[in-house]
């Protein structure tokens, strides 16, 4: 599965959403004006077509956002002003799942709740959808079919793999880092089975 | 005669991200995808009380922070059956939407755009005729040429002084590089401004979240922002009119230059709708809910198979039987300990 405003795009075209159907023949509208190919809603299956879905995508969740702003205000006005219903855990196993259409896509949050406690949680997050490596059967994940047949002019200067890897919005574990100009070790830490380690980078 | 090129790390991302091709006259014809971190926070709550879940699973990223935390109290309330308050559900929808905003201006004009724009071309753009272009693309207001001179005087004094500063090791120069220098000083000069609107969308963020990123206002059942139209101290009028302001920028900027900006880069570059189709199973969830129930949404979910949108199966509801039971995580090629794919409810998270 590939996630992301691409396929957020292509589903609420083939909906008929309004505002999806709006932007995207807009968008469509303007590139077809400036280019010297003809570019269809299928074509959006692509390098490209993910960097023109964000767009769209920015497009229609931003008249949203002027619409739930008054959406919030006119509730207001009603004279409800409530913000929060009081969570109550029951004794024994209950399990709920969390979903978001997320700017890198479909987001998950799985949790399993005992007695008031969390015994498990996992979350599905976009990137794992589309960086994710080979699968079980030997598929390749994503990120991985799309770089194949991109060109690459000069291997020492691989622009092109750039562009089909930002094109999904990596999102992935971060990180700071340190570095010592010298590459002398900068702090010592202790791992949880004891180990000493000396943080170099 | 095939060559190995190894990305490590790949930049202008969020995280640590490696890629792997091979590449053969010209082509890449295998590839590889691995994500080099763990950082172990299902670990961290597991025994936790799940009201604060949130909080540490909005750690789970330095830049998508929020949508961890909305999906984490989704979850929680989801196990409960827990409705929440309508004023809930439409100040975490504006927090969502300011969030993916911040986040798609970012992408495109600070962490993509510049794989097609040549910053150093930018410098021979003639301001005049760029904004003479601009004014033919757009009603935005600041593409003039005093506008636009100021970004590449700017820009030209970094350079003349050896300092390229966050322009620094980009491919300039590259033969797949194609815009024409008032183009790339246009795009630049975009670039700029486009610093200042991802701020203010992320402002709306910290006003109703209280700070950004890792905002503070959730709670399992709603949301902490207390409401009171009389009480300076609360989510009053002259607030929600501060971010009505802020949102109207956002949305111009949006409609005025990113979107028609990000309409030329593509019609420019026509040959990139032809690569990197790659897996063409679409999956995406509803969102925006309208109700306190989370059972109507403003955008649609579906599956889409082979690329064919015909085949589209809506997804109407966060209930559907397809999510739910349908994902499973797989661990056949990770770094993690394991064997069969699980569904998550039944997920391990367990490092080699």
């Amino acid at each position: 599965m590939q996630v992301g405003p691409l396929a957020q795009v292509l589903v609420g075209y083939q909906a008929n959403h309004a505002l999806t159907k709006k932007w995207t023949n807009k968008a469509l509208s303007i590139i077809n004006s400036l280019s010297p190919r003809a570019i269809g809603v299928n074509d959006l299956q692509s390098t490209m077509g993910r960097m023109v879905s964000r767009a769209i995508r920015s497009a229609v969740i931003a008249e949203l956002a002027v619409k739930h702003w008054q959406l919030l205000v006119d509730n207001i006005a009603s004279g409800d002003t409530d913000i929060y219903n009081e969570p109550v855990f029951p004794v024994g196993e209950v399990r709920g799942v969390g979903f978001h259409e997320a700017p890198r896509g479909a987001l998950s949050h799985w949790a399993v709740i005992r007695d008031g406690k969390i015994a498990n949680y996992q979350a599905v997050v976009p990137t794992t959808w589309n960086a994710g490596p080979r699968d079980e059967k030997n598929q390749k994940g994503p990120y991985e079919a799309s770089l194949i047949d991109n060109p690459v002019a000069d291997p020492e200067q691989p622009l092109e793999v750039l562009r089909t890897v930002h094109s999904f919005d990596p999102c992935l574990a971060c990180a700071v880092h340190t570095v010592d100009m010298h590459g002398n070790p900068i702090a010592t830490v202790r791992t949880l089975d004891g180990q000493q380690v000396n943080c170099e980078v | 005669m095939s060559k190995r090129i190894v990305i490590d790390p790949v930049t202008r991302i969020e995280g640590h991200l490696r890629i792997d091709v091979e590449v053969d006259a010209g082509k890449v014809k295998n590839s590889w995808a691995s994500g080099t971190m763990w950082r172990g926070i299902e670990k961290i709550l597991v025994d936790r009380d799940p009201r604060e879940a949130w909080i540490f699973a909005q750690r789970f990223c330095g830049v998508c922070t929020t949508v961890h935390a909305i999906a984490s109290v989704r979850a929680v309330e989801n196990s409960l059956n827990l409705t929440i308050p309508l004023n809930a559900q439409y100040i975490r929808n504006i927090i969502l939407i300011a969030h993916a905003l911040h986040d798609h201006i970012v992408h495109f004009y600070h962490l993509s755009a510049l794989d097609y724009v040549d910053v150093v071309s930018a410098l021979k753009g003639d301001p005049a005729q760029t904004s003479a272009l601009a004014e033919s693309l757009s009603p935005w207001t600041r593409n003039s040429k005093n506008e636009i001179k100021a970004v590449k005087d700017k820009v030209s004094s970094f350079v003349s002084r050896g300092q390229l500063g966050i322009f620094a090791n980009g491919y300039w120069g590259h033969p797949a590089m194609n815009l024409n220098p008032n183009v790339n000083l246009l795009a630049l000069t975009h670039y700029m401004q486009a610093l200042e609107f991802q701020r203010i969308s992320n402002q709306v963020v910290a006003i109703l979240g209280s700070k950004t990123p890792n905002i503070q206002n959730l709670a399992v059942g709603g949301v902490a922002n207390a409401i009171n139209l009389d009480n300076q101290h609360t989510l009053n009028m002259s607030k929600l009119a501060n971010i009505k302001g802020m949102l109207d920028q956002v949305v111009q900027f949006v409609e005025q230059v990113y979107f028609p900006d990000a309409c030329a880069v593509a019609a420019m570059y026509p040959e990139w709708f032809k690569y990197g189709g790659g897996v063409k199973n679409y999956l995406a969830v509803p969102d925006l809910p309208t109700d306190a129930k989370g059972t109507m949404f403003d955008l649609p979910g579906g599956i889409i198979f082979d690329g064919n949108l015909a085949t589209l199966m809506p997804i109407t509801s966060h209930d559907n039987n397809r999510l739910i039971n349908g994902i499973t995580e797989g661990v056949s090629h990770s770094y993690y300990k394991g064997g069969a794919d699980l569904p998550p409810w039944r997920g391990e998270t367990d490092p080699e």
